[in-house]
Formats: C-alpha cells, sequence, structure tokens
C-alpha cells in the first residue's frame, strides 16, 4: 500500500473515525522502515513515482503477535464491563 | 508541483508528498466534484501545518518544514540508536586491547590500528563511490536549495569525522594503558579525553556511514525522478 491509500483504507475500514493526518502518517512509516518491519519500493504509476510500503517477515510476526495481544486485551475488557 | 517545491522539502521526501498531493487532489475533485484549483486549496489546506518551518538544531542550521523535521527525526534517532551501539562495542575493544597488550608501545601500536580502521573503512568508501560525490553538494536545480536526500545533511560530518580520525591515529592512548595496568591516577581529566573522544568519533563515523549508504541507496530510488521531466 502507498501513503494515500492508507489513510483512505484506515478511514474506510473505521467508516470515518480514524483519521491519520499525513504529519503522523510518514513518520511512523519511516520508523517502521527503519525497525524492519516494513519495507518499501518505488514503482512508476501512470508516469508517477509512488512509494509502495509492504510488511516484512519480520513484520508479520509483530503484527500476528500484536494481534493476539490486541485481542486478549479487548476480550478482557470485555469480560470486565460485563460482570 | 511549483508549490511543493518551494515547501524546500528533500527531494526524497518530496517525491512521496508529491504522489500523495496529487493522489488526495484527484480525489476530491472526483468525490466533490470541484475544479482543480478548489481541490487543490482544500489538499494545501490540511497540509499547511506540516509546511511550516522549525527548527532542528542539532541537524540543521536553517529552519526545516515540519513534516521533514518528524520524518527526519525518526531515521536519525534509529541511526544514532545503533551507532552508539556500535561504538559501544568498540569501546569495549579499546578497553580490552589496554588488556591484552603486553606493554605500553603494544597498546599503542593496536590503538592505532583500531582507529586507524575507520580512516581505512571511511576511505576505502569514498574511493569506491566517487562517482556519486557529485550528489554531495546542495541541488541547484530547482529554486532555493534543496537537498537530494534527507541524508545528505550528514556527509559534512563524514569529513569532519575523518579528520578528527587522523588526529586520533596519531595518539597513541597511554593515559588508559596507564590507568587501568599501571594504575597511575594523576591524570584522570586526560584519561577520560582518551576514552571519550574516540568513542564520540567512531560513533560520529558510523552514523556518517549508515547516512552515507542510506544516501545512496536513495539516490538511485530517486534516481528515475531526477531525469522525469517537471509536471505542473
Amino acid at each position: 500500500m502507498y501513503g494515500y491509500q492508507i489513510t483512505q483504507r484506515a478511514k474506510e475500514l473505521t467508516q470515518g473515525e480514524l483519521e491519520m493526518t499525513e504529519g503522523a502518517l510518514y513518520p511512523l512509516l519511516h520508523k517502521l522502515e527503519s525497525d524492519g518491519i516494513i519495507t518499501s519500493e518505488v514503482q512508476k504509476i501512470n508516469g508517477r513515482d509512488r512509494k509502495y510500503y509492504l510488511l516484512t517477515e519480520k513484520g508479520k510476526k509483530q503484527q500476528a503477535v500484536y494481534e493476539d495481544e490486541m485481542k486478549n486485551y479487548l476480550l478482557n475488557l470485555n469480560t470486565i464491563f460485563n460482570i | 508541483m511549483e508549490y511543493l517545491i518551494s515547501q524546500k522539502l528533500p527531494l526524497d521526501i518530496l517525491l512521496e508528498i508529491k504522489d500523495h498531493v496529487i493522489t488526495q487532489i484527484q480525489d476530491i475533485q472526483l468525490n466533490e466534484n470541484l475544479s482543480f484549483e478548489s481541490a487543490f486549496s482544500k489538499a494545501k489546506e490540511s497540509w499547511k501545518g506540516e509546511f511550516e518551518t522549525v527548527n532542528y538544531r542539532m541537524f540543521f542550521p536553517v529552519k526545516i518544514p515540519m513534516i521533514a523535521k518528524r520524518i527526519i527525526k525518526e531515521k536519525y534517532n534509529g541511526f544514532l540508536k545503533k551507532s552508539l551501539l556500535i561504538g559501544l562495542i568498540f569501546f569495549g575493544i579499546n578497553l580490552m586491547l589496554v588488556y591484552l597488550s603486553r606493554n605500553q608501545e603494544e597498546y599503542g601500536i593496536l590503538f592505532r590500528v583500531l582507529n586507524g580502521m575507520f580512516l581505512l573503512v571511511m576511505g576505502c568508501v569514498w574511493l569506491l563511490n566517487i562517482r556519486i560525490w557529485k550528489y554531495m553538494r546542495t541541488d541547484f536545480k530547482y529554486k532555493g536549495k534543496c537537498f537530494y536526500t534527507m541524508y545528505q545533511q550528514n556527509m559534512g560530518l563524514m569529513i569532519t569525522c575523518m579528520i578528527a580520525m587522523v588526529q586520533i591515529t596519531g595518539k597513541n592512548g597511554h593515559y588508559a594503558y596507564q590507568f587501568f595496568r599501571e594504575h597511575t591516577t594523576s591524570d584522570v581529566f586526560m584519561l577520560l579525553i582518551t576514552l571519550i573522544i574516540p568513542f564520540l568519533v567512531q560513533t560520529g563515523c558510523i552514523f556518517a556511514l549508515f547516512s552515507f549508504f542510506e544516501h545512496k541507496k536513495t539516490l538511485n530510488r530517486i534516481k528515475s525522478f531526477l531525469e522525469s521531466p517537471a509536471e505542473a
């Protein structure tokens, strides 16, 4: 995915609840790239250079860990509020 | 495009933001049925705060756009952490050499070899990449000063570190040897200088090398962008 696509996808998935600002997005993408979580490649799309970000193997593993953590967290919250 | 160039962003960041802004304008035009001018104003408004110039005195003598500062900070912080870690390893090696040396003369030689290694590596990097040195200076292709990449700012550091390393290689580090092996505690100040200065210069060299290789990698990525004709 490329930068603008990420902001739009986040907006779409959360029905407009999560509006990611450009100022927050790009520094975060560069940080994740430095940490080896994502990698980037420039492709020519309609004569324009576009930078795509892809999850690395390390990133995929991290994603699975964070997903599990978040699911457990939400499950615990749900249990607490349903007491 | 002219609007983005006027924000004085390094070209690598400009390349990324350019695509974002153009796609954003096209989306606004399509979804809200607006003219290019209105869509451009709307997109410009959403980026307004990001292009405000701010100080980043640690690395830049002039004000830079906020978004550039945030991105550069993230990148440089990563390099700094890695450089400090590798610098600490060499600091440890230096201390180990004190104990491994049979006498002060031998330590003096090893001290010079250790620091000379940095000079050798940097010299080799310089010579093997001589063709890209024309991309080390500020690019005046566009109006105003413009850097090719966000790492280019640190190329001056490479030369400074090499000069400092030449000075260090000329020393023999005998204060460290005398303190740790002969327990001479009379000149603690010079001992600290002998230990800290090489550590800082070595860290600086590693940081400059990281910046250099990222600069080279990014230059290759933006090569096609530099060659493509400018858009309106």
